[in-house]
């Protein structure tokens, strides 16, 4: 799939926002809250990112004025329940937010929507996951790893942010849960490598007894929106320093830079955004949909 | 909208027969001609003039080449637009309705209204039948020619999609595949046909007949009565061949 | 609904290609919203080809003319100045009078994909030059001199398969043909019957043979060697229709044997010209009656003076069953293997003899027998420049005739049918010009016609060529559609001739249709060293679009597209019509034109009428046809009764075929569809070149001088006659130089040889063999500037059997060099496997010169599209060690495919381009060319609103 921008960002950063926001919220529930301030700027912080992800994902869009009527097929799409989730979310976000900052009283409900907060971001990252997830035409995408990835990457990456904001408290479950994320990743490239070529072109076009088909003339001299937008050709270089990046920027590094104490969390945070950057990039550019079986592969 | 109708009244759709589909591209161009000022049109053409000239198609023909051990290759043409799918992906990833699929004939459309161009019905879809439109900034897909199949304005017989009625080869058939009786039921009934891709669980309406199986070609020989110019000068000297 | 509302339907004719579809043009608010085919027409019934429907982007392309032009640069340049009618046509007729003053065969006329050449050669002939020809030289004419000398009829679009019936059909060459979509439709209907069979004989498996059940991928040019072993095949197993043989066709006709003498090989004749055979009834040579002799097909006769005969058929065994055609060479000459082939023509001799189709139907024979029954042998075959385009095409197509005669297949039911107005006299009764007129005079014949022997060629008292392309000379004696390919070089050289003007009319001969790209804009530009002037003083191009050739003519006189004239696809032209029904039929104007540019045939009867030409002005000298072509399309009369259109003849419209001119004829064709279709009586439709009832009907409609019957040639006696010439016999006697040519390859009985090249290059010093094939979506160079169809195909490669280029090292997408005797090219290569291995192939005419076509200068078309051209080329040095053309010995087809090159992986693989580059012509800027084309775009119309009207059309 072609790695657009737009989508990278809309996912990295809605699910570092996410994952922020979701060690907010536990930390709030598990009685650790950070500081009135630490709050408002992890609040802001998640407003920001989410936002920025969800603009990115709009302005993308052939019609971002009509960008609402996303919210209306919940009962079958994930992409809608995406939508509808994200927007759920701000609801707990400002009003902690808002509570905190503007000493509104309502101190009794912080609790109460910090579950609200804690689950919806949960749901919301689950719901993007799953708009991929549910692809099946996209194999590398179409299993449950895209999906506890998803998870893994959000909160681990918004471990780093909350470093960042809230101190050193929770370190070790932030390195822990990095090397979690790292472990899913390098599974789901396993998963991805060894289901490669499952599908055959020859299923493709209904015809696996005809023996081995291979493509003649293609049905137009230049490049069609199909080949642009899913003929993306990853070349095994290219492939190979995007996956280090992703590992070492992603997962390994901002461990190693907790582990020893680097004291620039943010330098660390935007490593971990850089990598998660990278890592995105990679999940589209490696993702190889089956409408290539009837183009330039033989097997996806 | 975006939910599938639990079940059609008919299932309209396409039974493409690359028996005899010699690759020509009529359906192609003719289903363009229609349908760029068609319901869901216009289907644009980037640097039409230019260097790199491209557009939306709602059907494109590849070709392909089949090498079984012991045979000759082959050379399959291969048409292939929007499958009409009982189980549309593209239509139930859609957030907004616009793509949808009619109950009363089955047919999958985008509302170019109500499309927001996110793309990710043509990331549902496993064939490559739906195209964005840069200018509109909307998805597009066939129709199944749903302007031209209902006019009541043309004789019963040519109310049928453009590239059915166009396809010079005849080797493409339109008719209700929920009624066992309809020529294309019958066609798919006799003549092994098949579904693209069942591995994608989308139930397609649109069938495609395989091409006929070359036949083992058993060799065979005329007896010779006679062998040389000399024998055959000596036998049929003076024979009456009237009869 | 209101839009619905404002859509008219107009009817006219295709001319996307030369296949005629009758189409019906949807016009919304005077723009083309959607072209559909004509379902009541006979050529397509509804159906229409790529090129058919993209129509509407033809129409409206950018590259369209739009005024006249006057070259003010160099040739070649592109710089042009605009001037008006008044002025081209001053200038035209000056030049043109100039000459027709002088000698009018210095003005020379030749049109390419011309449906009016019924009106350009009468044109011509009333000048007075016989320097006329269409394309058909380069394009086809193998078969129709092979089909038109040996059976009155020919493959072509001049007869087809019973589509309907056929049980076992082969088809040899054909990518795409002339009758694109009756042959699409036809070959759909084999392929639908389980219990037919179609073989495809063709070197590449793509389009139609890609769908054959049995794929043959014959070893270029040696197609006659296949078909001459299946009729040894047959004629060793006797399984030979002998009474069809005997009844039909001169295979009983005695045969003169008497080497040396002046008779040697001519037909035996009575004092009143008869046919002679040997009864074995009466035991004597007798007068042939058809029905009543018993004649002998093999045997040793005398005639009462002496004279040794034989029955011709006995000629025919004398070469079959000779060792030419012995299984083992064929098997290595063709790759086809002998097993394969004895195999097909068991199959074929089954078919043929146990599944006869028999209909019940009374008839009568030109000799007056009657008949119960049409009995037809359902094999059936069609072929087409596979076989024509080599130099050995004229005999491997009469070989095919042959086959089809022996197995008693030719217009029966189930086999090969003709279309009226054929079967015609073999050959047919029109004689073509020998010679131009003297100044100020008309051609006593029109230019093209048939010679019948060598007193009919076109050659002065010393044997040598009166036309510039030297068809019908001794060199290429039955070049019945002239030889166009030749007709730059020779003018260039002055060879025989130089003339003054030179017209071409919708023909790209800067381009894709010379051999030789390079040489002809040598020809074109080259300046004459004393006078500094053009070798080729003065041209006059008529195109409707900016294509290579434009830039090269001094005077461009713009046409119409075919949405915006009148035209006739006449039966005095190149016919349609199906086998059940004779048919004609008309072009309206659907759209008037925006810019300053006129019908072409309007502009050649202005032209005649200003140069006072005969026919074309009364006595007073004023216009006969002042209402331009639909005046004299339904006015003119080239014979009594007799005009370009069939239909609604006569005062009141109702006679057909024959009668007075009527003036509402055309608006009759209108109200029809635009077409005219005369069916067969169900007794008419069969065994036609000796149907009574069809003779005369074909008589009384003027298809026909008379209802004489039609005699099929197993043994062609005129071909003799010209070998006899060439043995010194006879008072037209060939030049030396053209002798020992003629006596090799004019002989009467269909023989088989290897073409030169392929001779030549056995040393392997040019192994392949390079191909073209026409793509299904695109007619030649035209298609190309079209914004649907070029997105289909902008770029070609050189497509290569993966074997033999891997064995060369080279891999898929490289860029390689294409070398011939003649020139190189450079190519991208793809592989393939359904391709003979010793052969390589292209798509025809997608390469385009840059700065042509009003196409961005680095369009895919330019830069990477190749023509295959450059490697060819219309000279060789032929066998007899003199130049010559490279052309059928016989009929001077042009030989396209009998090039032969070899492949070198190019050093510079990076630089992803095509050469040779030309210098780029001008680029043309009249038209605005969208960066994005939004066509048919109605902001008007929302989707609820059109979805909810679907099917609810009471509100219109
Ligand atoms: N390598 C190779 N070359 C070949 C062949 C091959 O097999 N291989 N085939 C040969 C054969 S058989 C043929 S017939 C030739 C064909 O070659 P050409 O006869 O050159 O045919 P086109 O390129 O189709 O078109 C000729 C011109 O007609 C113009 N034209 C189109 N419409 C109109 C119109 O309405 N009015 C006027 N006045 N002009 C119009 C086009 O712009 C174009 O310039 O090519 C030959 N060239
Ligand atoms: N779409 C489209 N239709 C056209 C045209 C066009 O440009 N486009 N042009 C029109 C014109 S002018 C013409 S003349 C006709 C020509 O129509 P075709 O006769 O179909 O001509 P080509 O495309 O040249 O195809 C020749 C075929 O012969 C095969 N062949 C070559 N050499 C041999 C051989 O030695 N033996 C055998 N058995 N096969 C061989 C080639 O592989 C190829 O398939 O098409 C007409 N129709
Ligand atoms: S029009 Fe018919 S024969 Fe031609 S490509 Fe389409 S399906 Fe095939
Ligand atoms: S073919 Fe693709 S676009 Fe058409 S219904 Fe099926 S999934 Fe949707
Ligand atoms: S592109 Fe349009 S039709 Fe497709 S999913 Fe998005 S909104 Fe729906
Ligand atoms: S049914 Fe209509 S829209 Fe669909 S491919 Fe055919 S012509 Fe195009
Ligand atoms: S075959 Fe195609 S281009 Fe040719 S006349 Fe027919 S519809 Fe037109
Ligand atoms: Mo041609």
């Amino acid at each position: 799939m072609n790695p657009a921008l737009s989508v990278i960002i809309f996912t990295t950063f809605s699910g570092l926002g996410y994952g922020l926001f979701i060690w907010l919220t536990a930390s709030i529930l598990i009685g650790t809250p950070p500081t009135n301030d630490q709050s408002v700027i992890s609040i802001v912080l998640t407003f920001v990112l989410v936002s920025i992800g969800l603009i990115s994902s709009t302005v993308h869009l052939g019609h971002p004025e009509r960008a609402w009527r996303a919210f209306s097929q919940w009962r079958t799409s994930w992409l809608s329940r995406e939508g509808i989730m994200s927007i759920l979310t701000y609801g707990p976000m400002v009003f902690i937010g808002c509570n905190i900052y503007f000493n509104l009283g309502f101190d009794v409900l912080i609790k109460p929507m910090a579950i609200l907060g804690l689950i919806g971001s949960i749901i919301t990252v689950f719901t993007t996951s799953m708009i991929y997830a549910s692809l099946k035409a996209i194999p590398a995408w179409h299993n449950k790893w895209v999906v506890i990835g998803y998870q893994a990457y959000a909160i681990s990456s918004g471990g780093v942010a909350y470093i960042m904001v809230d101190g050193w408290q929770y370190y070790k479950v932030v390195i822990a849960l990095l090397l979690f994320a790292l472990l899913t990743k390098i599974l789901t490239w396993v998963y991805i490598d060894k289901h490669r070529g499952q599908y055959k072109r020859e299923d493709a076009l209904g015809l696996p007894d005809f023996g081995k088909a291979s493509p003649f003339e293609p049905a137009h001299s230049q490049k069609n929106y199909l080949q642009r937008e899913m003929g993306y050709d990853l070349c095994p270089k290219r492939r190979g320093l995007m996956r280090w990046t992703a590992l070492g920027c992603g997962f390994i590094l901002p461990a190693l830079l907790l582990y020893i104490g680097f004291p620039l969390t943010p330098i660390i945070t935007l490593i971990c955004l850089g990598g998660m950057m990278a890592e995105r990039w990679l999940f589209f550019a490696e993702a190889e949909h089956v409408v290539r079986l009837y183009y330039d592969r033989d097997s996806i | 909208m975006t939910c599938l109708p639990e079940k059609t009244d008919k299932k309209l759709g396409l039974l493409i027969d690359l028996n005899i589909c010699v690759g020509c591209h009529a359906c192609a161009v003719s289903c363009k001609e229609w349908n760029t000022s068609g319901i869901t049109g216009p289907m644009e053409d980037l640097k039409p003039y230019g260097d790199d000239p491209s557009g939306v198609w709602y059907n494109r023909i590849h070709s392909y080449e089949f090498k079984k051990e012991d045979e000759i290759d082959r050379t399959v043409y291969f048409p292939k637009s929007c499958l009409h799918c009982e189980d549309a992906p593209c239509v139930t990833v859609c957030p907004t309705g616009a793509s949808l699929k009619r109950s009363e004939d089955g047919i999958v459309l985008v509302n170019p209204d109500v499309c927001i161009g996110c793309k990710l019905c043509s990331w549902a879809c496993p064939y490559g039948a739906r195209e964005y439109d840069t200018t509109g900034g909307v998805m597009q897909k066939c129709t199944l020619c749903v302007d031209k199949i209902y006019d009541e304005t043309v004789s019963e017989e040519r109310r049928v999609p453009s590239c059915v009625s166009t396809c010079p080869a005849g080797a493409r058939h339109f008719g209700d595949f929920a009624d066992p009786e309809s020529n294309v039921s019958q066609l798919a009934a006799e003549n092994d046909a098949r579904d693209l891709f069942p591995e994608m669980e989308t139930k397609p309406v649109n069938q495609y007949l395989p091409p006929r199986k070359r036949e083992h070609h058993e060799s065979k020989k005329l007896d010779h009565k006679v062998s040389t110019v000399k024998d055959a000068l000596v036998k049929w000297a003076k024979l009456d061949f009237t009869g | 609904m209101t839009v619905e509302n404002k859509i008219s339907v107009k009817s006219t004719t295709c001319y996307m290609c030369a296949c005629r579809c009758g189409i019906n043009v949807h016009l919304k608010d005077g723009r083309i919203k959607y072209i559909e085919g004509n379902p009541d027409h006979p050529v397509n019934r509804g159906v229409l080809c790529a090129k058919g429907s993209a129509g509407i982007m033809q129409h409206y392309s950018p590259a369209r003319l739009t005024a006249p032009l006057k070259r003010v640069g160099p040739r070649g340049s592109g710089e042009f100045e605009e001037i008006s009618w008044d002025e081209a046509m001053s200038i035209a007729t000056e030049k043109l009078r100039a000459v027709r003053e002088k000698d009018p065969k210095r003005f020379a006329f030749f049109t390419g994909r011309d449906q009016s050449q019924a009106l350009t050669g009468w044109f011509s002939a009333k000048f007075g030059t016989h320097n006329y020809a269409a394309h058909g030289g380069f394009c086809s004419v193998n078969m129709a001199a092979a089909g038109l000398y040996t059976i009155g009829g020919s493959f072509w679009e001049f007869g087809e398969p019973d589509w309907d019936r056929t049980k076992y059909f082969m088809m040899f060459g054909v990518a795409e043909d002339h009758d694109s979509n009756p042959i699409k439709k036809g070959i759909g209907k084999v392929k639908s019957r389980k219990d037919t069979k179609y073989i495809s004989v063709n070197p590449i498996q793509t389009g139609y043979a890609a769908i054959a059940d049995e794929w043959l991928g014959i070893r270029p040019g040696t197609d006659g060697l296949f078909v001459g072993a299946l009729i040894a095949e047959l004629l060793k197993s006797e399984q030979i229709d002998w009474e069809f043989l005997t009844r039909y066709t001169n295979s009983p006709w005695l045969v003169i044997d008497d080497p040396g003498s002046a008779k040697h090989g001519l037909f035996a004749r009575d004092e009143a010209e008869k046919s002679l055979c040997y009864d074995l009834e009466k035991a004597a040579v007798t007068e042939l009656i058809v029905g009543k002799s018993k004649p002998a097909l093999i045997g040793s006769f005398k005639l009462s003076d002496g004279t040794k005969v034989v029955p011709a058929f006995q000629h025919i065994v004398e070469e079959f069953l000779g060792d030419g055609y012995e299984l083992t060479k064929v098997e290595k000459e063709t790759g086809i293997k002998a097993i394969d082939i004895e195999r097909i023509a068991a199959e074929m001799a089954e078919v043929a003899f146990s599944e006869e189709i028999i209909i019940d139907q009374k008839w009568t024979d030109s000799y007056g027998n009657e008949h119960d029954q049409f009995i037809g042998r359902p094999v059936s075959f069609h072929a087409m420049r596979g076989i024509a385009a080599h130099k050995n095409g004229f005999e491997t197509c009469r070989m095919i005739h042959l086959l089809q005669m022996l197995l008693g297949a030719i217009d029966g039911p189930g086999s090969f049918l003709y279309k009226p107005p054929f079967p015609r006299p073999t050959p047919p009764h029109k004689k073509n010009a020998t010679a131009s007129a003297a100044p100020g005079e008309v051609c006593r014949a029109e230019p093209l016609g048939f010679p019948s022997g060598p007193e009919d060629l076109a050659v002065d008292e010393n044997g040598e060529p009166t036309r510039l392309d030297k068809a019908f000379s001794w060199e290429y004696p039955l070049a019945i559609h002239g030889m166009m390919h030749m007709s730059l070089h020779n003018a260039w050289a002055g060879d025989p001739y130089k003339v003054d003007v030179f017209m071409m009319y919708m023909a790209n001969m800067a381009w894709n249709s010379s051999m030789n790209v390079k040489n002809a804009i040598k020809y074109m530009t080259d300046k004459d060293a004393d006078t500094g002037d053009y070798k080729i003083p003065y041209i006059i191009y008529s195109d409707a679009f900016y294509s290579e050739t434009v830039p090269y003519a001094d005077l461009i006189l713009p046409d119409t597209t075919y949405l915006e004239r009148w035209d006739a696809i006449s039966m005095l032209d190149r016919p349609i019509g199906t086998a059940e029904a004779a048919a004609d039929s008309i072009r309206q104007p659907v759209l008037e034109p925006d810019r300053d540019v006129r019908p072409f045939q309007d502009v050649v009867l202005d032209l005649g009428a200003r140069l006072g030409l005969p026919g074309m002005v009364d006595d007073d000298g004023n216009p006969l046809y002042p209402g331009g072509y639909s005046d004299y399309l339904v006015n003119h009369e080239r014979a009594p009764g007799v005009g370009p259109l069939s239909g609604w003849r006569g005062e009141d419209g109702t006679s057909h075929g024959k009668g007075a001119p009527n003036k509402n004829q055309l608006k009759k064709y209108i109200e029809n569809g635009c077409y005219w279709e005369f069916e067969l009586d169900k007794a008419e439709r069969y065994n036609r070149f000796a149907n009574q009832a069809y003779l005369k009907t074909a008589t009384k409609m003027g298809w026909m001088g008379s209802p004489d019957p039609i005699v099929l040639n197993v043994y062609n006696e005129m071909l003799q006659k010209f070998h006899l010439a060439a043995d010194g016999h006879g008072d037209h006697q060939p030049p030396d130089h053209a002798r020992a040519r003629i006596k090799k390859y004019f002989n009467p009985v269909p023989t088989w040889y290897p073409v030169q090249e392929h001779v030549d290059n056995n040393s392997n010093e040019y192994p392949l063999s390079a191909l073209t094939q026409r793509p299904a979506h695109m007619y030649h160079s035209w298609g190309g500037q079209n914004a649907w169809l070029r997105q289909l195909t902008s770029q070609n490669y050189l497509y290569i059997n993966s074997k033999t280029a891997t064995n060369q090292g080279i891999s898929d997408l490289d860029w390689v060099w294409v070398r011939s005797p003649h020139g190189e090219v450079k190519v991208q290569v793809k592989y393939m496997e359904g391709v003979n291995p010793g052969t390589v192939w292209t798509w025809n005419a997608i390469g385009k010169r840059r700065g042509a076509w009003a196409l961005d200068k680095n369009s895919p078309e330019f830069q990477k599209a190749f023509l295959l051209n450059h490697v060819i080329s219309e000279n060789l040095t032929t066998d007899d060690g003199e130049v010559r053309s490279n052309s059928d010995p016989v009929t001077g087809q042009g030989a396209w495919f009998d090039a032969r090159v070899k492949i070198e992986r190019a050093d510079d693989q990076s630089e992803d381009l095509t050469s040779p580059m030309f210098e780029p012509v001008k680029f043309y800027d009249k038209h605005k060319r969208p960066d994005v084309l939004s066509y048919g775009f109605d902001k008007e119309q929302t989707f609820d609103q059109a979805e909810r009207s679907l099917g609810k059309k009471e509100d219109l």
